[in-house]
Formats: C-alpha cells, structure tokens, sequence
C-alpha cells in the first residue's frame, strides 16, 4: 500500500471530523428565529404543548400535562401499570402521572388542600 | 519516537489493506449509532420546544405566559372549571389578569381526522397578535375575530391542513358541530406555519366564544391562566387552594382546584426526560454488546487474510506490542470515522430529510413525512459519547482478536 493512499486516507478521516465537529458546534443550540417564532405561538395560546404527542388521542398528559394530572390508561397497583398506555409507554421523551412526589422546591405542595 | 509513529502510520495502511473488512465494520457501527444519535437529537429538541411552552428562562416581568394555570378536579379527574371562578381570582392581590381557555379533543373529515381545539378570548387573541412582532412568521392569515352566534374562524394546524385535502385561507369547511344554535360552516381565516412549534400540527386555534359553542359548554373553561406580578405566584397558588377549596358558593363547593406552576413543570421536564433517556440508553448498551460481537467476527475470527498478515508481520520481526499499536490505530481511526459519518448521516436525516418515519415513532400524531419542522438539537455531549463508544467498539471488537493472533507461532498464523 502506497504512502499517497495512507496520506489521502487521513486526509478523508480529518475532513469527516472536522465536518462532524462543525455540525455539532452549529447545530447544538436551537435556531434563534425559531425560537422566537415558537415562544410567539406559546403566547398565542397562552402555553400549550409540553409532550411526545401533537393530539390528545392517545394519552393527554403526553401532549400537556397541564391537562390532565393523570393517565387515563394508568394502573397503577399493577407493575409496570405506566407501560399499559400506548401514550407513556411508547415515547423515548414522555411523563409519568403528575404528582406532588415529582415536584421540586417551593412548588413541591400538595395540588389540592386536605380538608 | 519517530518509530512509534512510524507503527501508528501502518495502522492508517492497514484499513486499505482489507476495505471490504473495514467497510463492513464501519457500517455495523454507523447502523447503531444512527438511530441513537437521532432519538437524543430529537429528545433534545423536544426539551428546548418544551422549555419554550412554558416560558422558562423568560423575564417574568414581561408577561408574555401564565405564571398558573388554575383548573378544576371531581373524583380525582379533570373537569371544567366554571367560569364564575375567575371573578375571585381576579380580585386577588397580585393577579394581574385572568384568561379562561377551552382546550378539547374534535375529530374532522370523513376520515375522522384528530385535532385540538383551542379557544382564546377574541379581545385577548388580538391584544396578543398586535404584540408579536411579525405575526406573518407564526400563520398565513389572519387570527379568528367570531363573536357569539357568528359562523367560527379557525386558524388551523400545518399537518392539518395538509390531512385535510390542503386547505386553503380562506376556504368553507363543513359544519364541525350541531349546538343549540344550530349548523355554522367554519372559516379557515389562517394556517400555522410549519416551522413555529411541533404542537401546532393538529392543532385549530378559535375565539373562546366559537370553541364555547364548538362544543357546546357554555359557562366552562379547560382552565383558567392566571398572570401574577414578580415573585407573587406561590402566594397566590396558596391563597387560591385555600379560599376556593373552603368557598360556599356552589360551583366552587362542588369542585375542588387544581393550580400548576411554571416550577411544577420545570421540575417534570428532567423527572420525565431521565427515565426514558436511561430507558433508552440501555436498549443501545445491548445494541453496542451485538455490535462488539459483530466486529470480533469480521476483525479476527473467520478471517484467515487478517491471521496471515500478522503471521508475516511477525515473521519479518515485528513485536507483540507493535502490532498491538498498529491494530489499536487502526481501530481508532476506523471508529473516528464511523463517529463522524454517524454524526453526519444523523444531522442529514433529521434536518434535510426532516425526521422522515423516525420522527412518528417518537412522536404521536406526526406522520411518516412531517407536516412539522421536527425540533432537533445535535448536543455535544451525545456527539461525544458516540466518538467513545464508536472508538472502543471497534477497539473492543478486534483487540483479543489481534492480540490471539500476534501470541500465536507465525508459521502456525500463516498456515
């Protein structure tokens, strides 16, 4: 094997990197305009959407749980009850049911008074 | 010094020497890392789209979001909350505005298309629309203005339109509901561009009044949004759990609230990325196991090309730690190039190609071809952990293969 081709091969190996490098350093942060774009729709609604899922159909706490504090499918006495929901079963980026034991600092209260 | 490098220079000629095994090596790593690298794109993306809805990092004195968000519960579910509510709320000291929202689920087309409906004041949607700068870049047309009683103006989704035939501003679309008032055709006054947010997609946004007769609850909200002055909103949070829990008026006797915070949100964001992500992680563990696996065998074993050429390295005297090195360089620049190719076909997939089919596995509701800009962000950190993995993959793969070799007799090794 020629010393060109070992040459040309490194040459190849530091371009790859370098692009690689370059894409990660340019693409490791959101867009500024489209951030502003999407922070201009969430006043428009007054902030909606916070989930894997863009309808409410399969489970509406992963398309915001604001709207509902717990999964519709959830069982919970049952182990792994979570997983029985096509909605929070599925996604890589998805919420358990809200409750007071996932809450932190001065918010981590109980939602409504005991009486 | 100059000998070492003169070893390592080798191992860049040794992955010449067999392309086929190099090629097929690189490939095996690319293939596992691929998908890795953009299910972590999308997940990041996701929680910057995330920390934008609700307004984390923003000046709270700028009240562009609610600080609560004030709903109603009976039996431990959601209910409406009515409407009445929110004259105590905004007699609180510290509230600044009360906002009631309809948020419902409604199904459109012969094909039963999924959509949300959102309501927003008519008089809060156009106070809003004059304070965003460039309202062209968040919808094509105009915001809704129908009053009570008038045929609705619906600004819809992206993805909607497309599923719908591709509507069109402007056009009729058939009566989505039958209320006391009779049949109204709805009018498309506005499309969402794709680009603004992923939730926009299914989504149709109205005037309070029209999604009140939309679904024909008149009195009632999805919730209220509820704006406090700096440093007010726990205060408040109390002050509304308690005085409304304890009220003696009707409504609020027979519902229970239910106020959520900007903080609770914060704090779900982590709790629910760190589950799934170590969920995540864990399937690709098992997939860089198979992946060693798969390179031991191309690398070393089956492979009586690759034994003889150590056999003849150690014949014309090369030491057992040189063609350690040469083999380590070797695999190093063999996972270097896999890492970067991966990064690359990763950024290609989900920026020009737009997430096509991947993106509807991790998210619901979007389609083979996005009708949405998928969000995505190419962190450094995930970019980095796949230089690692990628290097000791293939280093993994091949070391106790050469090194099996390089112990063993040459003339036994060229045999």
């Amino acid at each position: 094997m020629t010393s060109d081709s070992s040459n040309r091969l490194l040459a190849v190996i530091a371009i790859l990197v370098i692009a690689a490098g370059v894409a990660v350093a340019h693409y490791r942060q959101p867009v500024p305009p489209r951030a502003a774009d999407a922070a201009g729709f969430q006043q428009l609604v007054g902030g909606l959407g916070f989930g894997p899922s863009v309808e409410l159909s399969t489970c509406p706490v992963q398309f915001d749980p604001r709207l509902e504090t717990t999964c519709n499918a959830r069982t919970g006495p049952i182990p792994a009850g979570g997983l029985l929901c096509p909605g929070c079963g599925r996604f890589l980026f998805s919420f358990s049911s809200r409750s007071a034991t996932h809450l932190t600092g001065p918010s981590a209260t109980r939602n409504v008074l005991a009486p | 010094m100059s000998s070492l490098l003169s070893i390592a220079r080798t191992g860049s000629a040794a992955i010449l020497l067999s392309p086929l095994r190099s090629s097929v090596t690189v490939m095996a790593v690319i293939a596992v890392l691929v998908p890795y690298l953009v299910g972590i794109g999308l997940v990041e993306g996701l929680r910057q789209e995330s920390r934008i809805a609700i307004g984390a990092g923003t000046p709270a004195e700028k009240e562009l979001l609610p600080d609560l968000y004030v709903a109603a519960n009976q039996f431990g579910r959601r209910v409406p909350i009515p409407l009445e509510l929110a004259e105590p709320i905004r007699k609180f000291d510290g509230v600044t505005r009360v906002i009631p929202r309809i948020v419902g689920r409604i199904t459109l087309g012969k094909e039963n298309v999924e959509a949300v409906l959102v309501g927003m004041p008519r008089e809060e949607l156009q106070r809003r629309g004059s304070s965003i700068q460039r309202l062209t870049r968040l919808i094509d047309g105009q915001l809704p203005r129908s009053q009570h009683g008038e045929a609705p103006q619906l600004v819809i989704g992206s993805g909607l339109a497309r599923k719908l035939d591709n509507l069109q501003v402007g056009t009729v679309i058939p009566p989505i509901f039958r209320s006391g008032g009779g049949e109204k055709t709805p009018r498309i006054t506005g499309i969402f561009q794709s680009e603004i947010s992923p939730w926009q997609s299914q989504m149709i946004l109205t005037t309070f009044e029209s999604a009140a007769e939309i679904f024909d609850q008149r009195g009632l909200a999805t919730d209220l949004l509820v704006f406090c002055r700096q440093g007010q909103p726990e205060a408040i949070r109390s002050r509304i759990l308690q005085s409304l829990t304890g009220s003696s008026t009707k409504a609020a006797a027979s519902h229970q609230p239910s106020v959520t915070s900007r903080t609770d949100l914060e704090s779900l964001l982590p709790a629910g990325l760190g589950h799934r992500e170590g969920v995540f992680n864990l399937l690709f563990v098992i997939a860089f196991a198979i992946g060693i696996l798969v390179i031991l065998v191309t690398s070393g074993f089956g492979r009586p090309e690759r034994r003889r050429e150590i056999g003849i390295l150690k014949a014309t005297g090369w030491q057992t730690d040189e063609i350690l090195i040469r083999s380590l360089v070797e695999s190093l620049l063999l996972g270097l190039i896999s890492a970067a190719v991966a990064i690359l076909v990763a950024l290609a997939w989900l920026k020009w190609f737009n997430g096509f089919w991947i993106a509807g596995i991790f998210l619901a509701g979007v389609e083979t071809q996005p009708a949405i800009a998928v969000p995505y962000v190419l962190a450094a950190q995930p970019a980095g952990l796949a230089v690692l993995v990628a290097c000791l993959l293939v280093t993994t793969g091949s070391a106790y293969s050469t090194w099996r070799t390089a112990v063993t007799p040459p003339a036994e090794a060229m045999r």
